[in-house]
């Protein structure tokens, strides 16, 4: 996983450019294109809560995977979207899924030492598909590269 | 979209027992090479054996250098391995990432390796706190919680990110 201010400062990017497009989207729903950006990375509640040590409590098997994958993320945010009154709840569910769906490509494209990625369809498709591997989540370039984008898309709307 | 009240409250908790489902059964997930999932760090702690020849992408803390052996962790367990054929020379401390073939007498003979110094990690969960917060502020300033309906609203006026922090600090002081 790339580190979590790039995948935000990518959310905040794509919202920015979104609300130019959509006069219903607003600073609010921006920062919900960015929480979608954030929420797979809910998957390292692993460091606090290892998985291991709930299969043992638990006996049974157990994995915080399903978090960082297209099925996990679908459905944490149509319960996130449920708990937004009934107008909205259409909305940002697309909200969330776009930042969501943000991170989960860039993610994708991470270096593993196999050449494959991680099964960012699961549980509809269980493959892990080959990566281009473009960077490191401990790189240090992608939250810089990102952050410019960012911070030249803020000065550009504000001169619109 | 749903009718607010029980059938919400319903539909939320079928998707939480939708989502537990998914946990377990991700759980029950064993390595399948010909989809690109190879045994991990978790597999090869848990049967060291059972791997011996075949391919595995496992990664841990580099604790000799020469030869080069490293430390795996699974839960409560550790085992250590010496690492063989890595052409890159890792420190110490270091975190080691590997794809290889398990050899017997806890050898792992590298195909592809990939070493990150610990300040890398602190770097990148220095940065990613920093975006926690972002969103958290942007968050808090933006968005309330309705207690009378239980959904998040935008706020009408939402708040500068000065008055956020002050907030944040009253509630400290106050609790």
């Amino acid at each position: 996983m790339a580190d979590l201010l790039t995948h935000v400062f990518v959310g905040f990017a794509i919202g920015v450019i979104l609300s130019w497009r959509y006069e219903k989207i607003k600073s609010p729903h921006i920062t919900a294109i960015m929480v979608g950006a954030a929420l797979p990375d809910l998957v390292r509640i692993r460091l606090l809560l290892d998985p291991i040590k709930i299969e043992n409590v638990l006996g049974i098997p157990f994995s915080w995977g399903p978090l960082h994958t297209f099925g996990g993320v679908f459905v944490v945010i149509a319960i996130g979207s449920l708990l937004t009154v009934q107008e909205d709840s259409k909305l940002i569910f697309i909200l969330l899924m776009i930042g969501a769906i943000s991170h989960l490509f860039l993610d994708s494209l991470l270096i593993t030492t196999s050449g494959y990625s991680y099964a960012i369809f699961w549980p509809f498709l269980d493959i892990h598909p080959p990566t281009p591997a473009l960077y490191l989540s401990t790189d240090v370039w992608p939250a810089l590269v990102s952050g410019m984008i960012a911070l030249s898309l803020i000065t550009l709307d504000k001169f619109r | 979209m749903l009718p607010s009240g029980r059938s919400r409250a319903i539909v939320i908790i079928i998707l939480i027992l939708i989502l537990f489902s998914l946990f377990i059964w991700h759980g029950t997930l064993s390595p399948a090479p010909e989809k690109g999932r190879y045994p991990g760090t978790d597999d090869v702690v848990d049967d060291y054996n059972r791997y011996v020849g075949e391919y595995v992408e496992i990664d841990g803390e580099v604790i000799e250098t020469d030869p080069v052996m490293i430390k795996l962790e699974s839960g409560d367990r550790t085992i250590e391995l010496e690492v063989a054929d890595l052409r890159e020379e890792p420190d110490e401390g270091d975190r080691l990432s590997v794809f290889g073939t398990v050899g017997e007498n806890r050898t792992i003979y590298v195909s592809n390796a990939m070493i990150r110094p610990l300040w890398r990690y602190v770097y990148l969960y220095g940065i990613s706190l920093l975006g926690a917060v972002w969103v958290g502020m942007r968050i808090i300033g933006q968005w309330r919680f309705d207690k009378k309906i239980l959904a998040f609203k935008p706020r009408e006026e939402p708040f500068t990110a000065k008055e956020v922090l002050s907030r944040l600090k009253r509630v400290d002081d106050n609790g």
